[in-house]
């Protein structure tokens, strides 16, 4: 009796406990199917419990309702609690497969109604308890098996153990019933249901908590080998070793898209060596599903699609695989792989914490693969373009600030190792004034162009070495020629020249008017021939250093051109737009250079239209516009217009009217090019031609009049 | 007046020449260099005008040395190769005092000789009080110059240009009063002929010519001579 109500205190106790885990654990996550089925466990067991109690009310006469009440709540408990175990252990391992769980409901079902029936049809409790007895042995024993057979599965001994000691308990109520063996296991079952539920509490809940700390250890671990290893496999297969290590698993696969819709293994860790070049397309097998879906998915090899899902993957690895977790590598919203852990067929089941975990270490990787993708992209970027700059035969360098070469190609390596300074002490003064200047290294001219790299901190320039030697040597020539042949010209014009005005002395008084008209006619031709000499001469000077007032050279260029006009036929329009504009250069070159197209525009426009010349402001230029009513450029020919010694076909009879300098639109172009100038036209035929020129405009504030200053 | 010219261009030379007889010169036509200086040192011309280039002989430039180094006789350049204001400083340099560029008309031509011609003559009958503080002393009227004691040779023109700042000292003239007064109106765009002949005369009368004492540039405007009164 003693024994019986101590029996009972300590099941009151177990019962108390294992209903307090039961809370605790609905409490922390009540749809986690393994809390819900120790729940139903913990009920029964309490049902069970109950029976017992009111068994010992009925003995000690303070209970009397009767034994059928009590021997229902008995088989109740006792029958529930054994398909509860089944299911918990079922739910443990994970081997939740459909035909399972009917097998399960419909065995609990017959064993029910059978014993409802037995317990209503007679009252010995010792004849209808026995041929179920069978029944729940095989029910333990599978129980036992499942337990033992997946005991990986199922990783603390502790819930292995106690699972089996419940087992045992409830075959040791079959042994011998009269002799309290009953009381016994009601005991040992009660005590198992409160371990369980300590146990479940503990992976549950105080296992994370307590991992907890390792876990953010093991983040910071991997964030910072993942910075240190640049080397993308060095990089992978350290995620790997810290993913078998946090999961508990025995291997690992990282997956990289490959082109636009398959992938490729990249990395494993503990697989089996599986052919590189093996690719799958994205969308098929777990990990293309994977990355396809962009969610962290698991399989286990209950799992009806398994071994499709993991072959397709994994040739053969459904043979050997158990469990299997993939989580997506993203970059900016774009999948661009997958990594895979797996336990195998012996192997643990893959919890949500574990997908947790994964997907941590997947974010990780997935930002570890994209630094080293981008470092590894610009380093093989920056080695080809200084290949390419090695390859280039000018010199190029970076510098910062103070002038300080940070880079130099091949060529620019070559010339310091000469000594030779490459970057002059005023290079920024020189290159924000002019955006360029002159070099002499080594015999060699360069025309220096320096750029300021956006975006660099501290800042750079990229200075740019163009070869001019050839180009200064051609000009050099050009002078040359320019004065040997401005001498045979001059010469030979000055005797013409002065004849004329002897001749022009003694017929003074002449009145005959072809000879008028001839000495007319020899003037005016002589003067041509003096003009297109000096444009020749000037274009081949290159004294680019006043401040010229385009206003007054645009005015004194029309009136220039009007002296060219015999007679005033043409209309000349001038506008200035913007007054009091600056630019730099030699005056006289560039009225000859406008003088010209008025020239032109004269030359090739019928009598009585207008020749307009308008100017004005735009982004930083002045624009010079002179514009003709006349026969316009064929656009056959637009494309020789600036080509030298180029003539259009003056128009019709208007020849006389204009005598134009007529060197062409060659001198016109290099003057306003040697000015860091633009030229360029539009023309419709029939309808007239504009020609536009651009000049920088002179930033210098100083507009006085020139004065000469000391040699 | 007695006027030679120099150039090998025979149809110049003729065309020139003939205009300068029909304005009452007395011409002398040479074709090259030794010639023409035989000729000078036969003729003593009042005015010589050379080319710079004759192909094969002795150049424009050369001759003008020559002559320079024992006359101030005026000398006119007369060239068709310059191309750059240098070409026409260096001309200058060589002691011409005029400097034409070809073709040139016969009406200038004619101008520019006489405008030479009165500076030269103008000059000897200046009446100015001379000078001296011991280390300069110019005498107006022998048309000489003793720097420290010893002569300097000057051409008509330097001296034309000192007299006319000597006859200002202490005030600023003005580049273009200045070749007004010097050279003549026809020479009123010619800013460079002060330039080249102050630093000139400079180089002959200033204890250092970097550092002038005596002529001294007001920037932008002019120049202005400035009296000593001890021994510098």
């Amino acid at each position: 009796m003693e024994l019986e109500v101590f029996a009972l205190v300590l099941n009151g106790l177990c019962n108390v406990f294992s209903l307090t885990s039961v809370l605790l654990l609905v409490w922390y996550n009540w749809k986690n199917g393994t809390i819900q089925i120790f729940a139903l466990l913990t009920i029964f067991v309490s049902i069970w419990n109950l029976s017992a109690l009111l068994y010992e009310l009925e003995n000690a006469a303070l209970f009397l309702g009767g034994t059928t009440l009590i021997r229902v709540f008995s088989q109740l408990g006792f029958v529930g609690s054994v398909f509860a175990l089944y299911a918990l252990t079922l739910s443990l391992v994970r081997l939740f497969s459909f035909p399972l769980k009917l097998l399960s409901f419909f065995s609990f079902l017959v064993l029910a109604s059978f014993q409802a029936i037995l317990i209503f049809a007679a009252s010995s409790s010792e004849v209808s308890r026995l041929p179920a007895n069978e029944l729940y042995l095989v029910i333990g024993a599978i129980i036992l098996f499942i337990v033992i057979r997946y005991r990986h599965r199922i990783d603390s001994t502790a819930l292995q153990t106690l699972i089996i000691t419940f087992v045992l308990g409830q075959s040791a109520a079959f042994f011998n019933p009269r002799v309290g063996a009953s009381t016994f296991s009601l005991l040992l079952c009660s005590f198992s249901a409160g371990g369980i539920g300590l146990a479940l509490l503990w992976r549950e809940l105080v296992g994370p908590l307590r991992d907890r700390q390792t876990q953010i250890l093991n983040v910071r671990e991997l964030a910072q080998s993942l910075s240190e290893n640049i080397e993308l496999d060095n990089l992978l297969s350290e995620i790997m070793i810290q993913a078998t290590k946090w999961l508990k698993a025995d291997a690992a696969a990282v997956f990289l898209k490959f082109g636009h819709d398959s992938y490729r293994m990249v990395s494993s860790l503990d697989l089996p060596i599986i052919d590189k070049e093996f690719e799958v397309r994205i969308g098929e097998g777990i990990v293309g599903k994977t990355m396809q879906t962009n969610k962290t998915l698991i399989l286990e090899a209950s799992d009806t699609s398994f071994k499709q899902m993991v072959s397709t993957s994994f040739p053969n690895g459904h043979e050997v695989f158990g469990s299997i977790m993939t989580s997506p590598l993203t970059n900016q919203h774009q999948v661009i792989g997958a990594v895979s852990v797996i336990s195998n067929n012996q192997g643990k089941l893959f919890s949500q914490e574990d997908r947790m975990l994964l997907e941590i270490l997947a974010s990780e990787t997935s930002i570890g693969v994209a630094y080293s993708q981008i470092t590894n992209e610009i380093e093989s970027s920056r080695h080809n373009l200084e290949n390419v700059l090695d390859a280039i035969d000018s010199p190029i360098v970076t510098v910062n600030e103070r002038g300080e070469i940070q880079y130099a190609n091949r060529v620019a390596r070559d010339l310091a190792s000469k000594n030779h300074s490459l970057v002059p002490t005023d290079w920024k003064a020189a290159s924000v004034r002019l955006k360029w200047y002159e070099q002499h290294i080594d015999d060699v001219y360069y025309n220096c162009q320096s750029i300021h790299l956006e975006g660099r901190f501290p800042p750079e320039w990229l200075i740019v070495y163009v070869d001019i030697t050839r180009e200064k040597q051609m000009s050099a020539l050009r002078d040359d020629v320019i004065r040997l042949t401005s001498h045979d010209i001059k010469n030979p014009l000055q005797a013409a020249m002065a004849n004329l005005e002897l001749l022009q002395e003694d017929l003074a008084n002449t009145n005959n008017p072809d000879i008028i008209t001839s000495l007319s006619d020899l003037n005016n031709q002589l003067n041509r021939i003096e003009r297109i000499s000096n444009t020749i001469l000037s274009s081949g000077r290159e004294q680019i250093h006043t401040q010229c007032s385009v206003t007054n050279l645009l005015t004194e260029s029309i009136q220039e051109a009007k002296t060219h006009l015999r007679e005033p036929k043409h209309i000349l329009h001038l506008l200035v737009r913007d007054k009091h504009v600056y630019v730099t250069g030699s005056a006289e070159q560039l009225k000859r250079a406008f003088v010209n197209l008025i020239d032109n525009a004269i030359k090739y426009s019928p009598s009585g239209t207008t020749v307009r010349v308008v100017s004005y402001l735009e982004n930083g230029e002045n624009i010079v516009e002179v514009h003709d009513e006349g026969i316009g450029i064929p656009l056959s020919i637009q494309h020789y217009v600036f080509r030298p010694f180029f003539r259009g076909h003056e128009y019709g009879q208007d020849t006389h009217s204009a005598v134009g300098s007529g060197v062409g639109l060659n001198i016109v172009k290099s003057v306003i090019e040697n000015h860091r100038g633009r030229i360029w036209f539009e023309s419709v035929e029939t309808r007239g031609s504009t020609f536009f020129i651009a000049l920088p405009v002179a930033t210098n504030a100083d507009h006085l009049e020139n004065i000469e200053t000391e040699i | 007046m007695k006027i030679l010219i120099m150039d090998d261009e025979q149809a110049i030379r003729d065309a020139l020449g003939r205009k300068l007889r029909r304005e009452g010169f007395e011409v002398f036509l040479c074709a090259e260099g030794i010639e023409a200086l035989r000729t000078f040192h036969a003729e003593r011309p009042n005015l010589v005008i050379l080319d710079i280039v004759i192909p094969g002989g002795m150049d424009g430039l050369t001759v003008c040395k020559r002559i320079r180094e024992v006359t101030l006789t005026p000398i006119m350049m007369l060239s068709a190769q310059a191309v750059t204001e240098e070409d026409i400083v260096e001309g200058l340099n060589a002691g011409a005092d005029e400097y034409l560029i070809k073709p040139v008309r016969l009406n200038e031509f004619v101008a520019r000789i006489q405008a030479i011609l009165r500076r030269a003559q103008v000059n000897s009958q200046e009446t100015e009080v001379n000078y001296n503080d011991g280390y300069l002393s110019v005498d107006v009227q022998r048309r000489q110059v003793h720097v420290n004691g010893r002569q300097v040779h000057l051409t008509p023109t330097e001296f034309k240009l000192l007299s006319v700042l000597m006859n200002n000292a202490g005030r600023v003239v003005n580049q273009r009063d200045l070749l007004e007064q010097v050279w003549g109106r026809e020479y009123m765009d010619d800013l460079y002929y002060p330039r080249v002949y102050i630093s000139q005369l400079r180089h002959k009368i200033e204890p250092d010519a970097a550092n002038p004492i005596y002529i001294l540039t007001e920037h932008r405007i002019g120049y202005r001579f400035e009296k000593r009164h001890q021994k510098v």
